[in-house]
Parts: C-alpha cells; structure tokens; sequence
C-alpha cells in the first residue's frame, strides 16, 4: 500500500491519474499543489464553486472559454461530446447541478489540459453524463493528460481510470489494485439457506441486518460499512468473511472493496475498456465499481454471456429430457413396482419445474434430505457439460471456495 | 514580459472586452443606465430647445444639460458599470473561474475599463450629438468630456477591487459619486467656480463651457489636459496599487 505525505509528494510521482476521496479542504490544497508544481504546464481546473455569468447560455460560456484556451477545442465538439445540445441555449443560472456540472468537464475539456484537476466530477452526474465524462477522461488520459480528481465516496474513484486514494491526517493513502486473482467462485449455490446476521453498529446499538436487507458492502478508509436502504452502518466483520458469509445469498465481490446484492444490480454498464459500473436499485440509485476481472464472472453469474445462456439452454433442453424420462420412468415403474424407479419419479419432476435458471436447482435430494449419489452424479454431468463451451476452464482455473463448497454440500 | 506573452495577454484583453460588452447588453439595468442620459437628452431636444429656438436663455440650458450628460453618464458608468460589475463578477465566483483559467486579475481589470468606458463614450457621444446639433462644436466637446471622465473610471475600478459583494458597491461607491458630482455642485456657487477646474473630473468643464457659450476655449484647453492628466495618472497608481494588494491576496485558489 504506497502512502505519500503530502500532496506535493504525489504530485511528484504522478506516473497516472490520480482520484482521491477527501474533503473540500484538501480540494483547494491539491489544486494549489498542481498550480505550483504544473505551472509551466497546461493546466485545467473543474471545482464546485466555479461559475459563469448567470446570463450566459451554455453556447455562449463554452465559446468564450473556447476563445481564452487558444480554440484548439471547437466550442461545439465539447456541447457534442457532453451531449449538452438539448441544453445549448439554456442559461447558466437555470440548469440543474448534473448538468452544470457537465457544462464545467465540457469547459476543462475546451483547454486540452495536460493536467487537469477535477473535484467530484462524477458525482451530480445521471448515467448517461457518467457515460460521457468518462469517456472523455479515457480519451484525454490517452492522448498523455493526467486527471487529479478529489471526490467523495471512494467507490467513485475506482470507477476511473488511474489510482485510488484516501487522505488521512494529509496523507494520502493508496487504495491496493484489484487484481484480476478474483477467488469468488463460479456461479451456483444461491439456493442454499441457513440463518445468518450480519452485525453493524448504531450509536450503542448493535444492529443485526437479515443479508437479504443489505445492499452492498463497501470497504473504505479501514472501516467496512453495511449499506442498508440507503444508510451506512459500520460492521466489525472483514470483508473476506462478508464475502464468505453472504455468497450464499446472492452476494458478489465486485470489487476488492465492494461486495453487492445480486438482486439489486439494476444495470451493469460499460463507460471505458477498464470501467465498468453497476447501478442499484436502491435507495440512492448507487453506482458501485466493477473490476475488469471479475465483470466476466458476474456476467456469468447473471446469465449476460452467450456461454451463460447456451448453458441454460442446454441445461433446461436437458431438463426437459430427464422430466420426460423420468415421466416414462414413472409409468414403467408403476408397472414393475420397481423402487429405483419411484427415487427417479419423485427427483425429476422437482428438477424440471424448478426455475432453472440455476444448474443447482435440479439438484435432486433422497428422502433423508442427504442426496442422492446418482443425481449428484447426474447434475455434475449436466454441469460439465453446460460449461463444456467453455473447455472447463471455468471450472479448472478457479476450484476455490465455491467449488469446494459445491461439492463438499451446504456448510 | 516577452512579446508572445504580451500578445497573449493582450487577445485576452480582447477576448475579455467584448465578453464584458456582450454583458453589459444583455444585462436589462445595465442597458438602462447607459439609455437614460440619451433619453434625458432627447426629451431636452425634443421639449425645450426646440420650443425655446437659440435664445440666449436656451443656449445657458444646453451648457448645463450637456455639463450633466457627461457627468451623470460618468457617474453611472464608473460605479455601475465597472465598480458593480466587478463585484457581481467576483460574488458569483466567476472571477476565480477565470483566474484558474489562466486569466490575471490585471486583464479583467483592463477589460472592465475598456468595457465600460467604451460604454460611456458611445452613450456621451450620442447625448453631446442630441444636444449640440453643431458638428464644429459636439467633436471637441464629446472628446475632451469623455477624456476628463478618466480618472473617475480609473478610481471606480481600484474600488471595484475591494468590492467582494454587491452591496458593498453602496457604500465604496459614495466617495466616488461625491467626487464626480464635485464639479457640478461647486459650479453653483460663486466663490468655488475657481476651485472646479482642478478637481479630477472638472478639467474640461471651464473648456465645454467656453466652446458651447462660444467663449475663448483655447486658453482654457491648457489646463484642462494637464489636471486630467494629472488626476490620471494618481488614479492609475492607486489602481496599479490596488491591484498589486489584490493580486497578494487572492489567485483563485484560497491563496
């Protein structure tokens, strides 16, 4: 975990961009910084507290600006990129803060900074201006410019591309990168259920959320939090043994420091080659960051990939199969009175009119709820075969946790 | 400074004017302000000079709406245009906008002044050509009135320098109002006509008088220059160390 102890220390090793969760305070004292030590350099600044004239439209205050950067960036490319056609003529004073905060990445954008500080610069922002200032920030770190951005919460900043810190004391801290050794499982074993709380605290209290209340998870500055109908609760609990203890329930390690509800991802979007980032239906409509490494696997997880859906496919064509066998089964078995073929009677129906968009589900379990070698068998078939696409690399490259826990049965 | 900086200093000198102008339209009170001396002096045209002929009556009434013309657009354009301006410029945070982009304080002050005497002059050319329909005589009156008005625009951008907020453009712009009515004032009394002419913006009055009543404006012409001249030249270093104190203070980021 790289520490710098002071903003002019970070500065001085700006090798990428730079994204750090802190407060305004710190906001001035890092755009100071960048002045002093850019000075020679072109520089851009977006704060908060910027400003046009009231009486300005959004044409007229990019045109202006346009002409004081020199014009190399056309006032209209910047309204085009930043989608701000709708509003053009609108006037300064009557645009809502997602806008202008737009309008003050569209006017950072007109001066083709080589460093360019932004503060919250995703933060007002709807989806679609995320989509946009993104890109753009992609485009201009491309072509060499350096973004040191101070926001707040840190998830924001592990949505662009660059590093992620925290300021503590005047430190600032690095975030450790998510690497793509993803050790969540595969998908599978949401079905199983076994009371569990999780703890967190509220003033004195100590509150005991059901896992299907919460969320997300978020690590930051040292400190997870349970973020429950909108509100964070601290939790004594790491995050490896949340990510254990939640899975179960359709939890998924998004991020190094976030873990999310399934069920409560209402979109996942693509804004750069390395960005991805999952909105919720919760509360605050939170966007949380996803790692490149394992969006694959929550596509997966969700059914979102062609293999995931050939997969379901062959596995729902397959259950379909066992249903109409085990049918005949039945009816020959009624016949010989036979008592392996009731065992098979009474597991593939249950199979078949599973929603199955769970390989797991058909699992089939004998009458002391232990189950059945055969249908194990079966399933683990099934399953090799769904993933057979895939040349079992899914399975083999990853037969941690999950794997285990598949096939050493519920904990 | 090197010639590709002065040059990029002054385009954004350029750029920031015409911004300022373009503002000075759009904004309704702005408009109105620089309307009303025309308007004042159309009606004037229009009511008394026409009805009164060129008695000598008529030409003492000129003399005094012409004096008040230029000294009521001076007034208004020093404190509203520049000093109340500026301070709107800066209370909306628009000022710090532009000094993290790039642009110094002394180029907004530079363009501030073009503006706003731009402002002034055209609205003074238009009020001395409504009341003084001689050609022979508007020209010299309409130049050397906009010249002498220097050094109240001069001193109202140094104040417009401590100005932060709107309101206090009330209270910064009394010295100033007091200062430009000074000239007009006096000229009531009898005792202090001799002291008018030396007063910052009362140079050119005894040179208007003479040129519009016919007397020897030549002889007053001398005097007129060098107490505007003077007057300038202490409000450009009072703005100079204004500015410098400002510059200190503040570069747009809570320095």
């Amino acid at each position: 975990m790289t520490e710098y102890a002071s903003a002019d220390k970070l500065l001085a090793d700006l090798g990428e961009s730079a994204h750090i969760e802190c407060g305004r305070e710190t906001s001035i004292k890092l755009a100071r910084a960048v002045r002093r030590r850019f000075a020679t350099r072109r520089c851009a600044f977006a704060l908060e507290a910027d400003a046009g004239c009231p009486r300005d439209t959004v044409t007229s205050h990019l045109r202006f600006f346009s002409q004081l950067a020199g014009g190399a960036v056309h006032h209209e490319d910047a309204v085009a990129h930043f989608g701000l056609r709708g509003i053009a003529r609108a006037k300064l004073r009557d645009l809502p803060a997602s806008q202008a905060a737009l309008v003050r990445l569209a006017r950072a954008s007109l001066f083709q900074p080589e460093v360019c500080l932004i503060e919250r610069p995703l933060s007002d922002l709807d989806a679609e201006g995320r989509a946009s200032a993104l890109a753009w920030m992609s485009e201009a770190e491309e072509r060499g410019c350096r973004f040191v951005t101070t926001l707040q919460p840190l998830r924001e900043a592990l949505l662009m591309p660059g590093i992620a810190l925290w300021c503590e004391d005047g430190r600032f801290i690095e975030v450790a990168h998510d690497e793509d050794d993803s050790t969540a499982p595969p998908d599978g074993a949401f079905d199983e259920v076994r009371v569990c709380k999780i703890p967190a605290k509220a003033d004195a209290a100590t509150l005991l959320f059901d896992p299907r209340e919460i969320d997300f998870i978020e690590s930051a500055n040292k400190q997870n939090h349970v973020s429950v109908r909108g509100s964070l609760y601290p939790t004594p609990l790491t995050m490896d043994e949340l990510d254990d203890e939640l899975s179960r329930f359709g939890f998924f390690r998004c991020h190094r420091s976030y873990i999310v509800n399934a069920q409560r991802v209402a979109k996942v979007e693509r804004y750069t080659r390395n960005s991805f980032n999952l909105t919720l239906n919760d509360a605050n409509r939170t966007s949380l960051p996803l790692s490149k490494g394992r969006a694959q696997e929550l596509h997966e997880r969700l059914g979102l990939t062609r293999e995931a859906r050939a997969a379901h496919a062959t596995s729902e064509a397959r259950e379909a199969h066992t249903a109409r066998t085990a049918q005949d089964g039945r009816a020959d078995s009624a016949a010989c009175g036979g008592a392996e073929g009731t065992a098979a009677a009474q597991a593939a129906p249950e199979g078949a009119s599973a929603p199955t968009s769970r390989p797991d589900r058909t699992r089939a379990a004998s009458p002391t709820g232990e189950e059945d070698p055969k249908a194990r068998t079966a399933r683990d078939d099934r399953s090799r075969e769904a993933r057979g696409d895939r040349g079992g690399r899914a399975g083999e490259a990853r037969p941690t946790r999950r794997a285990a826990r598949t096939e050493g049965g519920p904990r | 400074m090197t010639a590709p900086s002065a040059r990029r200093s002054l385009r954004a000198v350029a750029i920031l004017t015409r911004k300022y102008l373009a503002d000075l339209a759009r904004n309704p009170a702005m408009t109105l302000s620089a309307a009303i001396p025309v308007l004042c002096s159309l009606l004037f045209r229009l009511i008394w000079a026409e009805q009164s002929g060129l008695s000598p009556d008529a030409s003492a009434l000129v003399v005094i709406a012409t004096l008040y013309a230029v000294m009521f657009e001076a007034l208004i354009a020093s404190s509203t245009f520049i000093m109340y301006a500026m301070a709107e410029e800066r209370e909306k945070g628009v000022l710090v906008t532009l000094l993290r982009c790039g642009v110094t304080r002394g180029q907004t002050v530079a363009a501030r002044l073009t503006s706003g005497f731009a402002a002034f002059a055209a609205s003074c050319a238009a009020c001395c050509l409504l009341l003084l329909p001689d050609p022979t005589v508007t020209l010299p009156v309409a130049l050397v009135g906009i010249a002498s008005q220097l050094p109240l625009f001069l001193a109202g951008a140094a104040l417009g320098l401590r100005a932060h907020t709107q309101m206090s453009t009330m209270s910064l712009s009394v010295p100033l109002t007091i200062g430009g009515m000074l000239p007009f004032l006096l000229s009531g009394f009898e005792a202090a006509i001799p002291i008018v002419p030396y007063l910052p913006n009362g140079g050119a009055f005894p040179f208007m008088i003479a040129l519009v009543t016919g007397g020897d404006s030549l002889s007053a012409l001398p005097l007129a220059l060098l107490t505007t001249a003077l007057w300038t030249a202490a409000a450009t270093f009072f703005l100079a160390w204004m500015l410098r104190k400002e510059s200190r203070e503040g570069d747009g980021f809570g320095e």
